[in-house]
């Protein structure tokens, strides 16, 4: 019904905390320390661009779904569940548990992905510390 | 049926990804299998909704029938081509999906003018 705002609504706020640590970055506040060949590590505005990519991509075609179906109007309030007190009640318990599920498991997923990076990274790093050694 | 082609065409998008994402970085090449996967993974959840609900059915298009939130028995002749036809028409929005997410990647591509088309472009106008 109107499950893809809840992780629109996230996708508002990963936004402007990419915007946010951006600027920090660029100001030097934050600051990155390089890799042994130079190379600069990944930064959190990066990180952040991919769950940002993550909201807003799957949002966007969500959308284009619940339009297909019928569910999104182009005219006030846009949302046809709206119509009726029954069917808003209706919707708004559809956004609390499939909209929030979507919302933490695209989080979820992010972080995993995240956590993945780091072992394989550092895995990387004590294999070569490894072979520096001998 | 949308989740499975939306399904169907992030495993592509990542295998394009895979294979020739390295070499060319500036194509952003990582951006369709984020944006499919992200809508495969929301359109999951909501299968195990419906699944675990009252509906009682992961795809929509199961040829069982659901009475009062349990199965009651298999499809008739009749439901089944309903729901045939209802696979179809999910099958055609899974289709108009993936245009939509290329048609995103192009505008994408367009902005981000990975071979600097507009600024040679522009380049050209100036020295004119």
């Amino acid at each position: 019904m109107a499950c893809f705002t809840i992780t629109a609504g996230e996708a508002l706020v990963v936004t402007a905390a990419q915007i946010t640590v951006k600027v920090l970055e660029h100001k030097g506040i934050i600051k990155y320390e390089t890799n042994e060949d130079g190379t600069s590590k990944a930064k959190w505005s990066k990180k952040l661009g991919i769950l940002n990519g993550m909201l807003w991509g799957g949002s966007f075609l969500l959308a284009l779904e619940h339009i297909y179906h019928g569910e999104v109007s182009m005219t006030f309030p846009f949302l046809t569940a709206m119509q009726s007190a029954e069917q808003t009640a209706e919707m708004l318990e559809e956004m609390s548990t499939v909209g929030v599920t979507m919302a933490l498991s695209l989080t979820a997923i992010w972080g995993v992905g995240l956590l993945l990076y780091y072992f394989f990274k550092e895995r990387k790093a004590a294999k070569k510390a490894i072979e520096v050694k001998e | 049926m949308h989740l499975v082609v939306t399904l169907i065409a992030t495993v592509a998008a990542f295998f394009v990804w895979y294979l020739l994402g390295r070499k060319h970085k500036k194509f952003h090449l990582e951006i369709l299998p984020i944006m499919l996967g992200a809508a495969s993974v929301m359109w999951m959840v909501d299968g195990f909704f419906g699944l675990f609900g009252p509906d009682k059915k992961f795809l929509g298009i199961e040829p069982y029938v659901v009475e009062n939130g349990k199965i009651v028995g298999e499809a008739s002749a009749e439901q089944m081509q309903e729901f045939f036809y209802q696979g179809m028409n999910d099958l055609a929005l899974g289709v108009a999906i993936i245009a939509a997410a290329l048609l995103v990647y192009a505008i994408i591509l367009l902005i981000l003018d990975p071979l600097n088309v507009w600024k040679k472009k522009k380049e050209v106008k100036e020295e004119k």
